[in-house]
């Protein structure tokens, strides 16, 4: 039909031809008018004339059907072009166009959306394109591109970052090829597809990422295929080959157990074998052997992994090289029993030690409690001595209050046998006589408790009180050998806390003592000296100082010591024993002296405050 | 009352002296006493009627200080010396020196008395 049409639409085009080459004639030739020419027929004209005719229609039929045959291509083209850019609006993605001779390219209204743009919004040149791609992958696309120009490759593809209008990166697959060459084989023309890649290109990422740290992993990682028989490994990471010391393609499709060699007998492997065939996690320690022999303890966690259907497909075993901690709790679990062992028998030590330092303690408190017998007693035969030699003293000083006790009396009677009438007189002389027998009583009382047996009692003290009741004993002794006892004591001092027996006999040895440095000597001046006072405040001092001639250097180192006496009568204990009551008060005692009288005796108790029985 | 003889009591010890004097005064005597031989000595007049009653031990002077220095003045007013001590060397050597008795305390109510009553009528 279309045939058809072209042969009528070739005769007419050669009719009007023929007109139009009449009209010429007449015009430009004037040989007469149009229709004179019309019909001025010719017979070799009229030949001529139908062989144009047939030129002009052959050439018509022609143009049609190339045009025909240009529509249809075109048609297809652009149909094919459409399914094109709809399959590939579903893909995100778009085709291109490229006409290397003006380098104007086509972009589908697919590729703009794929770039965010609308397509009126590119601008039809290879710029557009160029612009957009990632500058760190513009040299390796070009390449290709060449490559493909050269016919190295019977395709372009290449994949690419490229921009969008929000100036985001979404990775490109671009596949293209040459389609129109000139002569020289140059590319004309060139056309392809763009698909966005970007969640493919991420999700390969993750992929690549999670690959990359399995291999980059501390502990061996080994993933076996659970669908295969026997489990045959496929993938190992580096330190799983570090670990067992073979490589990974001696590894692949074996079933692990190669690394246990014949020791077969470890009871963690039936555990381990059937947490495997019920497709449960487990968590052994197993003896095995490196490729080149050795020992290793391997702590392996085994775990299976399932597809999205739930279905067991791999198994991921992670290794852990668990000698050394093995190794190292050994030794700490023997350093342990060793150092048990060690406490025990320390323990027993110092057990025993406690026990011997107990009794030892009790030894020595024995023995302290017996030298303090043994002083308290020696102290008690020392103030019985003391008596003794006080006893004319004492006597006298008795026979004093009797002597009134008896004159009072003897007046009372003699009144009464006078019959006197005056009661006042007799009630005055029987005053007398209470008083009088009361103070006997009382030297008596005194002397008793000076000399009785008894345990030391410490009460709060008044030291001056001490020092007058001393003193007292001996004045009777003072008066007779023409010696003179100064007090000098401090007023008010604060109490301390002693046994007041023992201290007065200290006092009475230290007085007594200055007596006899007096009394043999022959001194002139005879003075004793009693002082106190408290100089600091936590303890009271009493000094006894006299006018005798003293002791040399020599002898006052040995004063304190037992027996040492220069006397006659001596014992030599009166020194020794006053510093062990002293030194048993917590107080000091020392010899010094005075700068102008004498000898100095000095000793100091701790005041209450500061003493602790 | 001048002529009325005095017994001089010489005792350190209070209590002694003073049971003395009451007990001599109930008997009528006129009685004067000393703590020390300085305080008698201090107030004694030679020559009047009288005796001593003298304490042997006393500080500073003693009695047989006392009856030396009585000797030394030639004053023959008798001494009666008392002590407490019972020394029998002291009692004789203060005899022998002149003393008219010697008396150990607690003293021995009559016989002291008659002593002193002898040793004021020897004036
Ligand atoms: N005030 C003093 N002046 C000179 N020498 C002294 C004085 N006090 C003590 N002595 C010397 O120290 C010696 C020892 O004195 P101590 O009191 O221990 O013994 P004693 O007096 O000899 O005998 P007793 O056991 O009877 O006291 C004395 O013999 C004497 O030589
Ligand atoms: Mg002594």
């Amino acid at each position: 039909m279309i045939r058809r049409k072209m042969v009528w639409a070739g005769i007419g085009a050669g009719i009007l031809c023929w007109i139009a080459d009449c009209i010429v004639d007449a015009f430009v030739f004037r040989e007469g008018a149009v229709i004179d020419q019309l019909l001025s027929f010719k017979t070799a004209e009229i030949w001529l004339r139908i062989l144009f005719l047939s030129l002009c229609t052959a050439l018509g039929i022609y143009a049609q059907v190339m045009i025909n045959r240009a529509h249809r291509a075109e048609d297809s083209l652009q149909r094919s072009e459409e399914r094109l850019n709809l399959a590939l609006s579903a893909l995100d993605g778009g085709i291109w166009d490229w006409n290397l001779q003006t380098n104007e390219v086509y972009f589908s209204p697919g590729w703009a959306r794929m770039l965010g743009y609308r397509s009126d919004e590119l601008n039809t040149h290879l710029q557009t394109w160029e612009e957009a791609l990632h500058p760190e992958d513009k040299a390796r696309i070009m390449h290709a591109v060449e490559d493909h120009f050269e016919r190295q490759t019977s395709t372009y593809c290449s994949e690419y970052r490229m921009r969008t209008k929000t100036g985001d990166w979404i990775w490109i697959q671009d596949r293209g090829h040459v389609v129109a060459r000139d002569e020289n084989g140059r590319p004309l023309r060139m056309t392809g597809t763009d698909l966005n890649i970007t969640a493919r290109k991420e999700a390969e990422e993750v992929i690549r990422l999670s690959d990359r740290s399995i291999q980059s992993a501390s502990n061996g990682i080994v993933i076996v295929d659970a669908t295969k028989k026997d489990y045959p490994v496929i993938s190992v990471n580096k330190a799983f080959e570090n670990m067992s010391g073979y490589p990974a393609d001696e590894i692949l499709g074996r079933n692990c157990r190669f690394l246990q060699r014949d020791d077969r007998n470890q009871p963690e492997i039936t555990e381990f074998q059937k947490a495997i065939k019920a497709g449960l996690p487990v968590h052994v320690i197993l003896r095995n052997y490196k490729k080149d022999g050795t020992l290793f303890w391997n702590e392996v966690r085994v775990s299976p992994v399932r597809n999205e259907n739930g279905k067991l497909t791999h198994f991921i075993g992670v290794m852990n090289d668990y000698t050394e901690t093995k190794q190292a709790k050994e030794a700490l679990q023997r350093a342990h029993d060793e150092l048990e062992v060690r406490v025990k028998e320390r323990t027993a030590e110092l057990f025993e030690a406690n026990k011997a330092l107990k009794q030892q303690i009790t030894e020595r408190k024995r023995a302290e409690d017996q030298a303090r017998k043994h002083q308290e007693e020696l102290a008690h035969v020392q103030r019985i001595a003391t008596m003794g030699e006080m006893a004319t003293g004492l006597a006298h000083e008795i026979n004093q209050p009797l002597t009134a006790v008896v004159n009072y009396s003897r007046a009372c009677l003699m009144l009464l046998d006078a019959g006197s009438q005056s009661t006042d007189k007799l009630r005055e002389a029987m005053r007398e006589v209470e008083e009088n027998g009361f103070r006997a009583g009382q030297i008596i009382h005194r002397l008793r408790d000076f000399v009785r047996k008894r345990e030391p009692r410490r009460s709060k003290l008044d030291i001056n009180q001490v020092i007058k009741v001393a003193v007292a004993f001996l004045e009777d002794e003072a008066r007779n050998h023409d010696i003179t006892i100064r007090l000098d004591l401090a007023d008010s001092l604060p109490n301390v806390v002693a046994d007041p027996i023992q201290i007065e006999q200290v006092l009475l040895n230290l007085i007594k003592n200055s007596f006899d440095s007096l009394r043999y000597n022959g001194s002139l001046r005879r003075e004793v000296i009693i002082n106190s006072d408290a100089p600091q405040p936590t303890a009271v001092e009493v000094a006894i100082v006299d006018t005798g001639p003293g002791f040399s250097l020599e002898a006052s180192k040995q004063l304190f010591e037992p027996f040492y006496t220069t006397k006659p009568q001596g014992l030599g204990m009166g020194l020794s024993i006053s510093r062990s009551i002293i030194e048993s008060h917590g107080g000091q005692i020392r010899i010094s002296r005075s700068e102008e009288i004498g000898p100095k005796v000095c000793f100091s108790i701790p005041q209450c405050n500061g003493f602790n029985k | 009352m001048t002529a009325e003889p005095t017994v001089y009591v010489v005792d350190d010890e209070q209590a002694v002296r003073a049971s003395i004097k009451f007990f001599l005064e109930t008997i009528g005597l006129n009685v004067k006493t000393y703590g020390s031989v300085q305080d008698f000595f201090d107030d004694y007049e030679s020559g009047k009627a009288g005796c001593l009653v003298v304490d042997v031990c006393m500080p500073n002077m003693s009695g047989p200080d006392l009856q030396k220095e009585l000797a030394a003045r030639k004053d023959p007013i008798p001494i009666i010396f008392i002590t407490g001590h019972s020394d029998e060397t002291v009692s004789e050597a203060a005899l022998n020196s002149g003393a008219f008795a010697f008396f150990h305390k607690p003293l021995q109510s009559e016989e002291f008395v008659e002593c002193i009553r002898k040793a004021l009528n020897r004036f």
